[in-house]
C-alpha cells in the first residue's frame, strides 16, 4: 500500500480526474434540442435516428435505379487455383446475359488497396486465384436471367494449387511467393525498441512468459455490403454502403483510368461497418459494369460472399516475456507477434505499425522491445477491424502483467495502478503525453467492485461444486487517429439567408453517431441551437473531405475541424459588425442579431450577397492532429491523444460443460470530454459485446461456416448487464478535450474475461476464443475438478 | 416461371399484385411494394432483420412465400407509425440509443411490438428472450433494454392520461 500511496501524492491531477467522473445514474436527461452553447455534454438525441426508425433510410441495397441491371461476381471455390476461361461469349448469349467481365474489361490499373504504396488487390485475379472467394469474373444482365443462375456452370476450369494456409507455411524457405518483392511472403515489420530488454529481463527479479493464438474473426455487419454505379456522361456515380469514399473514389478512378473528379461516390446509410467497410466491396464491379454499359448496373452480396470475400481481424500467434521488480514495478517487455494477413495487403501495414507502438498497454515499461510482422497467407485478406491489431495483442499483454503481478504477490488490480502511465511518464514511444492520461482514474473507479465482486466470487466458490466465478481486469490505451501519418479532416458550415446553418460534413456516421456528435460541437463552438442545424452529409460532391471512418478519429479529428470551422464563422459574422471577440450572437429567422456591451447590431441576412457556396457566409476549417513520424527504433510522437480505459469481467465457468457465462462487465473509459454520454455508452456497450464475442465464441475458419448460423455472434441472451463509468481527462488538442471511443471500447473486454477465467480455475489458453471443447480440454489437462480448487 | 395474381393485406392496405408463386415475402415487400424497412441480413434464417408481423406474430418473412401470405394481415416497419405519429417503442428506441447503425432496427421493431401487445409487463429475462431472436452487431443490446422500458412508461402514461380524459 505504501507503494500506492506514494504514486498517489504525486499525481497532482488526480482528485480533479475522479470528480470528473460522470454519475451516470445523476444525468439521465435526454435532450432533443438543447439552447446556444449548451449541446456538448448533454445526452442529445441522436439527428440521424428518426429515419432509422421508420424504415426509411437508405443503406446498400434499398435503392434501385429504374432499368438497372444485376450483377453476380464468379469467385475461386480453391484457397489458391490456377484457371481458364471457357467460351464467355457463347455462355453469355445462352444465357441471356448482357456481359461477362473478366480482368481484361480493366480500362485501367486492375489493382487497389487502402494504402496505395501496398497497393495489391486485383478487380479480378488475372490467372491464378489466391484465397477462396477471389473474384475472377462477374455477370451482368436483366435480374431474371441473372438471378437463376448456378454460377457453378461457369465456364472456368480450375487447377487447384497447393495453398499456405498457415503463418509457418508461409515463412518456410523455399515457400511459394504470394507478391513479388515480398521476401518470405512478409509484407511488414514493425518494431519499437527502448532501453535494453535483453538485459533488463536478465536483471529483474520476477519474470513472466505467455503464448497464445488468435483466430480470423468476421465483422459480421449485419448488413451485407451493396449498392449500385451508373454512368453519366465522363462521370461514374457509385452508391453503395462504404467508411471512406475519398478513398474509394481514389481506387474507382485508377482502375476506370479516369480521373478523380470524374468519379462521384455517394455512401448511403451504412449498416454497419467495423473496420471491413473501409476497404473495396462491390464498388470496382459496378463501376467496370457501368462504365462498359452505359447502364445502371447494381450488386447485393449474400452473407455467405461477404463473409468468404471482404476483410476479416488478423489472427495472431504472440509471444511475449516480461519482468518486475520484487516491489511490483514492470521493468522490460520483449514482445513479439505474426500476424495472418491472407492474400492482399488491406491494413497489414497498420496493423503491424499500430500493435509495437501499443503493446505496453498502458503502463511505464522502461525496457521495451516489440516485433511484429504481417504474413501473406492463400487466405481471405485481414483487414481492419475495430482496434487494428491491439485487441489481440492486449489479450496476451494483459494475461502476461496478470501472471507477473501473481508472482510478484499483489493483487492484480493494485499492480497495475502502480504501474500505470502518467503524465510526466514517457510511453514506449519516448513521447510525453502531459496531460489528459486518464488511465489511472479508470482503474482507480473499478476498484470498489472489484473489492465487491472478488469477495462475492470466494464466497460462491466456496459452495459450489462444478460452477465456478472469477473476476479479471484489463487496461487499454488506444492512440487516435492514423500512426504517424497526416490524416485532416475539412469541415465548412454556412450561414443561410433564412438564418439556418448548413453543416457539410464528410464524416460517414457508420452507426456510432459522429453525424451528432460533430454537429453539437460546431453548434457550441458557433454559440447557435442545434436545432439550427442542416446537415449535408458525405457526398464526395457536396462535402469536402473528412478522410475515413475509422482509428476513432472523427469525434477527435472532424469534431475538431467541426469546432474550428464554427469558431471561424462566428469571428465572420462579428468581423461583419466589426464587433468585439466577446460580444454575443443570436440566431433568428432571417436575421442575426450581435450584442456588444449596449450595442445591438442587426445583420438582416436576405440583404447579404451568396456566395458561391449558396450562403451569406461560410467558414472553413482543417484540422490534423500533430503527429511526428516514428525513427527506426520506433521512437517519436505516433498519435497526438490517445483514450484510456479498463475492463472488469465477472465470470461462471461450468467446469463439467466447458462453458463460460459473463455475469457482468463493468467499463471505465477516459473519453476527455464526453460530448454526448448516451453514444459514449452505445458505443462502449457495443465494444462489450464484440470483445466477448471474440474472447468465448467467435472464429472464423476460411472454407468452412461461411454463414451466420455457424458463425456465431452474441445475441442478448449472451451479454450480462453493462456498467460504463465515464472518466473525463481532457486533453488540450481535441474539440472540448474529447478523445476517441470507437475502438477503445472493445479492446479491454476479451482480456478481462481470460483473467477472469484464471482466476475462476486457474487456467489459461494457448488459443483463443475460449469455447467450450478448448476449456474442457485444458480442464481435463489440468486435472481440475470443481472442488479441488478453494 | 409464370406470375400469379394475389392480394396482400400490409400495414392495414389491400394490395394486388402479379407475382411469382416462388417469390419470397421479404423480395415482394422489398421490390413489388417499395416497403424496403424489412432487410436482409442472411441467407438462412439466423439475423431476424426481415423480421414482420403475420397476423401479429412475427415471423421470419425471408423463409415465407408470399402467396402463402394471402388473406393475413402483414405489418412491416413502415406500418408501425400510429396515426401518422411515432408508436413509443420507435421512439423510445430512437431516443435512448436502441439503434445505432439502424440495420437490425426495423426487425427488432417488429418482435418488441409483439412483446408488449402480448405481455404487459415484460420482466428483464422476457425481454431478453424475446430480444434473443434477432441479432445487433452495434449496440451490445443494453439500450434496448432501456428503450423497452421507456416504452412501456409512455405507453402506460399515454393510457393513463387517456383514461383520465375519459374520467373528465
Ligand atoms: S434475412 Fe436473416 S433471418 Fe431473414
Ligand atoms: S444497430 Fe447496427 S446492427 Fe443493430
Amino acid at each position: 500500500m505504501d507503494a500506492i500511496g506514494g504514486v498517489l501524492c504525486r499525481c497532482t491531477g488526480y482528485r480533479k480526474i475522479i470528480s470528473a467522473v460522470i454519475d451516470a445514474g445523476r444525468e439521465q436527461i435526454l435532450m432533443s434540442s438543447a439552447p446556444a452553447g449548451t449541446a456538448v455534454g448533454n445526452r442529445m438525441v441522436r439527428l440521424d435516428g428518426l429515419a432509422k426508425i421508420t424504415g426509411k433510410e437508405i443503406y446498400g441495397a434499398d435503392e434501385i435505379p429504374s432499368g438497372a441491371l444485376l450483377l453476380r461476381v464468379i469467385r475461386c471455390p480453391f484457397h489458391r487455383a490456377g484457371f481458364q476461361f471457357g467460351d464467355l461469349e457463347k455462355y453469355a448469349k445462352q444465357n441471356a446475359i448482357t456481359c461477362v467481365l473478366t480482368a481484361k474489361d480493366v480500362p485501367g490499373e486492375n489493382r487497389y488497396g487502402v494504402i496505395p504504396k501496398f497497393a495489391d488487390q486485383p478487380v479480378f485475379a488475372e490467372s491464378e486465384a489466391r484465397f477462396k472467394g477471389e473474384a475472377v469474373a462477374a455477370v451482368a444482365g436483366a435480374q431474371a436471367a441473372v438471378e437463376k443462375l448456378d454460377l457453378t456452370q461457369f465456364p472456368v476450369v480450375w487447377n487447384e494449387l497447393p495453398a499456405l494456409m498457415t503463418i509457418d507455411q508461409a515463412l518456410t524457405p523455399g515457400a511459394p511467393q504470394l507478391h513479388h518483392g515480398r521476401e518470405q511472403n512478409v509484407l511488414v515489420r514493425g518494431r519499437v525498441v527502448r532501453g535494453d530488454v535483453d538485459a533488463a529481463l536478465r536483471n529483474a527479479e520476477i519474470t513472466a512468459e505467455l503464448e497464445v493464438e488468435t483466430g480470423f474473426v468476421e465483422h459480421a455487419c449485419i448488413e451485407p455490403e451493396a449498392g449500385f454505379a451508373r454512368r453519366a456522361g465522363d462521370t461514374i456515380e457509385i452508391q453503395a454502403c462504404t467508411q471512406s469514399p475519398y478513398m474509394d473514389r481514389s481506387d474507382i478512378a485508377r482502375i476506370l483510368g479516369i480521373a478523380e473528379a470524374s468519379v462521384r461516390i455517394i455512401p448511403t446509410a451504412v449498416g454497419g461497418g467495423f473496420g471491413t467497410k473501409l476497404d473495396l466491396s462491390v464498388q470496382p464491379f459496378l463501376a467496370l459494369a457501368a462504365w462498359k454499359l452505359n447502364l445502371p448496373v447494381r450488386m447485393v452480396y449474400s452473407r455467405t460472399e461477404s463473409m468468404i470475400s471482404t476483410t476479416k481481424r488478423h489472427p495472431a500467434r504472440m509471444w511475449a516475456k516480461a519482468g518486475a521488480g520484487r516491489d511490483g514495478k514492470l521493468q522490460a517487455l520483449d514482445f513479439r507477434a505474426d500476424f495472418n494477413t491472407g492474400a492482399y495487403s488491406s491494413w497489414g501495414p497498420t496493423v503491424s505499425a499500430r500493435v509495437p507502438v501499443h503493446a505496453s498497454g498502458p503502463y511505464f515499461v522502461p525496457h521495451y522491445r516489440a516485433l511484429t510482422r504481417a504474413v501473406h497467407t492463400h487466405l481471405v485478406p485481414a483487414g481492419a477491424f475495430r482496434g487494428f491489431g491491439v485487441p489481440q495483442m492486449a489479450i496476451a499483454q494483459e494475461q502476461l502483467y496478470d501472471e507477473l503481478a501473481d508472482r510478484v504477490g499483489m493483487d492484480r488490480l493494485e499492480f497495475r495502478i502502480l504501474n500505470s502511465l502518467t503524465n510526466d511518464l514517457p510511453t514506449v514511444t519516448g513521447q510525453v503525453l502531459g496531460e489528459g492520461v486518464g488511465i489511472r482514474a479508470c482503474f482507480e473507479a473499478l476498484r470498489p467492485r472489484w473489492k465487491a465482486a472478488r469477495k462475492e466470487a470466494v464466497d460462491f466458490n466456496s459452495s459450489a461444486q462444478h460452477l465456478r466465478r472469477g473476476v479479471g481486469v484489463a487496461g487499454m490505451w488506444y492512440g487516435c487517429g492514423n500512426t504517424s501519418l497526416p490524416n485532416p479532416s475539412t469541415m465548412r458550415v454556412g450561414l443561410k439567408s433564412d438564418g439556418r446553418i448548413a453543416l457539410h460534413q464528410g464524416a460517414v456516421d457508420i452507426g456510432q453517431g459522429s453525424a451528432t456528435v460533430v454537429t453539437q460541437i460546431c453548434a457550441d463552438a458557433l454559440g447557435c441551437s442545434i436545432d439550427r442545424f442542416d446537415l449535408l452529409s458525405g457526398d464526395t460532391s457536396i462535402t469536402p473531405d473528412c478522410g475515413k471512418t475509422s482509428a476513432s478519429r472523427q469525434t477527435f479529428v472532424s469534431g475538431k475541424a467541426a469546432y474550428m470551422a464554427g469558431e471561424a464563422l462566428r469571428r465572420e459574422i462579428l468581423r461583419l459588425v466589426k464587433a468585439c471577440d466577446c460580444a454575443k450572437i443570436s440566431f433568428e429567422n432571417g436575421s442575426v442579431e450581435v450584442h456588444e456591451d449596449k450595442k445591438l447590431h442587426r445583420i438582416s441576412l436576405a440583404d447579404l450577397p451568396i456566395d458561391k457556396h449558396g450562403y451569406v457566409l461560410t467558414a472553413e476549417a482543417t484540422f490534423d492532429p500533430p503527429t511526428r513520424a516514428l525513427d527506426e527504433n520506433g521512437q517519436g510522437m505516433p498519435y497526438a491523444v490517445y483514450g484510456f480505459g479498463a475492463h472488469l469481467a465477472e465470470i461462471e465457468v461450468d467446469t463439467e460443460l466447458g462453458t463460460i457465462k459473463v455475469l457482468r462487465i463493468t467499463a471505465a473509459h477516459d473519453v476527455g470530454r464526453a460530448i454526448n454520454p448516451t453514444l459514449i455508452e452505445g458505443q462502449i456497450e457495443g465494444g462489450v459485446a464484440q470483445g466477448i464475442g471474440m474472447a468465448l465464441m467467435e472464429e472464423f475458419f476460411p472454407g468452412k461456416g461461411e454463414n451466420l448460423h455457424d458463425y456465431l455472434i452474441p445475441s442478448a441472451g449472451d451479454i450480462p448487464p453493462i456498467e460504463s463509468i465515464l472518466i473525463e481527462d481532457p486533453s488540450s488538442i481535441g474539440p472540448y478535450g474529447a478523445k476517441g471511443i470507437g475502438e477503445q471500447a472493445v479492446i479491454p473486454t476479451a482480456p478481462a474475461i481470460l483473467n477472469a477465467l484464471h482466476d475462476a480455475i486457474g487456467i489459461r489458453l494457448r488459443k483463443i476464443p475460449a469455447t467450450p471443447d478448448r476449456v474442457r480440454a485444458e480442464i481435463l489437462r489440468c486435472g481440475i475438478t470443481g472442488a479441488s480448487r478453494g | 416461371m409464370k406470375k400469379q395474381l394475389i392480394e396482400l393485406r400490409v400495414n392495414g392496405r389491400p394490395r394486388e399484385l402479379a407475382v411469382e408463386p416462388s417469390k419470397l415475402l421479404l423480395e415482394t415487400l422489398r421490390q413489388d411494394l417499395q416497403l424496403t424497412g424489412s432487410k436482409r441480413g442472411c441467407d438462412d434464417s439466423s439475423c431476424g432483420a426481415c423480421t414482420v408481423l403475420i397476423d401479429g406474430v412475427p415471423m421470419l418473412s425471408c423463409t415465407l412465400l408470399a402467396a402463402s401470405c394471402e388473406g393475413q394481415e402483414i405489418t412491416t416497419v413502415e406500418g408501425v407509425s400510429e396515426h401518422g405519429a411515432l408508436a413509443a417503442i420507435q421512439k423510445a428506441y430512437g431516443d435512448w440509443g436502441g439503434a445505432q447503425c439502424g440495420f437490425c432496427t426495423p426487425g427488432f421493431m417488429m418482435t418488441v411490438k409483439h412483446l408488449l401487445a402480448t405481455t404487459a409487463n415484460p420482466s428483464e429475462a422476457e425481454i431478453r428472450e424475446a430480444l434473443s431472436s434477432n441479432l445487433c452487431r452495434c449496440t451490445g443490446y443494453s439500450q434496448m433494454y432501456q428503450a423497452i422500458k421507456a416504452a412501456i412508461e409512455a405507453e402506460q402514461k399515454g393510457m393513463d392520461s387517456l383514461s383520465q380524459q375519459v374520467a373528465k
